[in-house]
């Protein structure tokens, strides 16, 4: 039984301090992943822990006419009414995990950290376009939610790094598909979601992202770019010509059960076809 | 380390280390006696308690967490009128609780009863599946919290 040293830092620069300070840090936000899967009655941490639960800027929501912001230690139960999950199918989609009384602790920023997988919500953050800002030491980055995946779709989580905020452009949801494919999504399992977002603006396809995550996450920019800038509703040889494009780079992936997905994709598009602007 | 936080009503001290859970720290040293941690998944809902008004399971909480928090146990509502009311309107409706949910479900009532606006059905139902009870209709059950809430209205209203 490893006893760690408790850090309640009241402020991000507190917490940059310390992080620069203290060596084998231990992030904690909701905690819920280390009770959940840790089956021992004691805990353990690595020896130094940041709870970060406490931070106000980790735990604001600001919103612009562009886009939305919220901080990584923001509660999956305090972004039920924020765009996008104001959406009935994204809000449907975030009800999925766990319960209320697990959503009042989770947060957003330890459900994206998780690191051994993408969970239930990565697939649809990832198909709105979200950003993540992190801080190392005195130094911010911004990247996109793609760059917590490899070329091989694998997670890569960088330990010591610290999330602080997710942002994500507004856009006009005219299609949204959500399909959850597979078995378990946490505490692991090969269950996932596909997810597919498009805005139609004067009969044409303005933006589409079609986006598969679970072990590993999949998407062709490819197939996506033939879609974007085509007329709503699509011609059929566009259509055919997108389906042997998935079928292909799915394939090659060499992970994702192309008979599975195919058909879902196939339901995508037909879904695609009957939205309005 | 030493913490502290407010537990039903009153400030609580209490010694943790970073390996103890918050149902344990609560039963084990703060002589709460409603929680009894079945599973340690957030499964079962019979560790539930409410951390700033919001219902959340301690067997899933690091103890740490608890610091500087509001935290309100069933102990907290026993004594009050809405509780009893409760307690005999559920029994009335045929759904005598098993004593290993009776805890999260008597929470989630009182949480409801108190909270405002007035929850709707839908809320009612929902907040159920914090427990996993297959010995209460959850029927019998929202319809216990709303007439509590309707009669507490009335009253509220008598000069
Ligand atoms: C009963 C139960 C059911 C669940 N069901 C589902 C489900 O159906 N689908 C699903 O997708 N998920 C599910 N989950 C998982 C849930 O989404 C995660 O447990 C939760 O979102 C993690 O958030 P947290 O704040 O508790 O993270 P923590 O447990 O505190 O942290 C998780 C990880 O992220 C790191 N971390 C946290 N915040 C940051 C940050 N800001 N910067 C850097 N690193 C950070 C931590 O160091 C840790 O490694 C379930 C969990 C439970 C307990
Ligand atoms: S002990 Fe079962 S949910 Fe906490």
């Amino acid at each position: 039984m490893n006893i760690s040293e408790i850090h309640y830092p009241r402020s991000l620069q507190e917490l940059m301090l310390l992080l620069e300070r203290e060596m084998n840090v231990q992030i904690v936000a909701g905690g819920t992943t280390f009770g959940y899967i840790q089956t021992t009655r004691y805990l353990s941490f690595e020896p130094s822990i940041m709870y970060i639960g406490q931070i106000p800027e980790l735990r604001s929501i600001h919103k612009t006419e562009r886009m939305i912001s919220f901080g990584a230690a923001c509660t999956l139960s305090e972004l039920e009414h924020v765009y996008p999950f104001e959406h009935g199918q994204a809000r449907k989609l975030l009800h999925t995990i766990g319960t209320p009384a697990v959503r009042n602790i989770a947060t957003i920023g330890g459900h994206l950290m998780y690191g051994k997988r993408f969970l239930s919500l990565w697939a649809l953050l990832a198909c709105f376009d979200a950003e993540l800002e992190f801080r190392a030491f005195s130094k911010t980055s911004t990247k996109n939610i793609w760059y917590s995946a490899d070329e091989m779709g694998m997670p890569t989580i960088e330990s010591g790094r610290l999330l602080t905020r997710i942002r994500i452009p507004l856009q006009s949801i005219d299609h949204l598909f959500i399909q959850r494919i597979g078995g378990a999504v946490f505490p692991d399992g090969d269950g996932g979601y596909l997810v597919s977002v498009a805005t139609i603006d004067r009969r044409t396809i303005s933006n589409f992202k079609l986006v598969i995550a679970g072990p590993r996450a999949y998407r062709d920019y490819d197939a996506e770019q033939r879609i974007i800038a085509a007329p709503h509703p699509l011609p059929a040889r566009i259509m055919q010509t997108v389906m042997r494009m998935y079928a292909e780079s799915l394939r090659k992936t060499n992970f994702w059960n192309v008979e599975l997905l195919l058909p879902l994709i196939s339901q995508v598009l037909e879904a695609l076809q009957r939205s309005t602007e | 380390m030493n913490i502290e936080f407010d537990l039903n009503g009153r400030v609580q001290k209490v010694v943790i280390t970073s390996v103890e859970r918050a149902i344990d720290v609560l039963t084990r040293q703060c002589g709460i006696k409603s929680l009894s941690g079945t599973c340690l998944e957030g499964l079962c809902g019979t560790c539930l308690i409410l951390l700033e008004g919001k219902p959340v399971y301690s067997c899933l909480m690091p103890a740490f967490m608890l610091r500087d928090h509001r935290v309100e146990t069933t102990e907290y509502f026993t004594k009050m009128r809405e509780y009893s009311l409760l307690n005999s309107e559920l029994t009335k409706e045929g759904s005598a609780l098993c004593s290993s949910c009776h805890n999260g479900i008597m929470l989630m009532g009182m949480m409801l009863i108190r909270s405002v606006p007035a929850p709707t059905r839908g809320e009612i139902l929902s907040s159920l599946s914090n427990v996993h009870c297959d010995s209460i209709d959850p029927d019998d059950f929202a319809d216990a919290v709303l007439k509590i809430i309707q009669h507490l209205g009335i009253a509220r209203k008598m000069p």
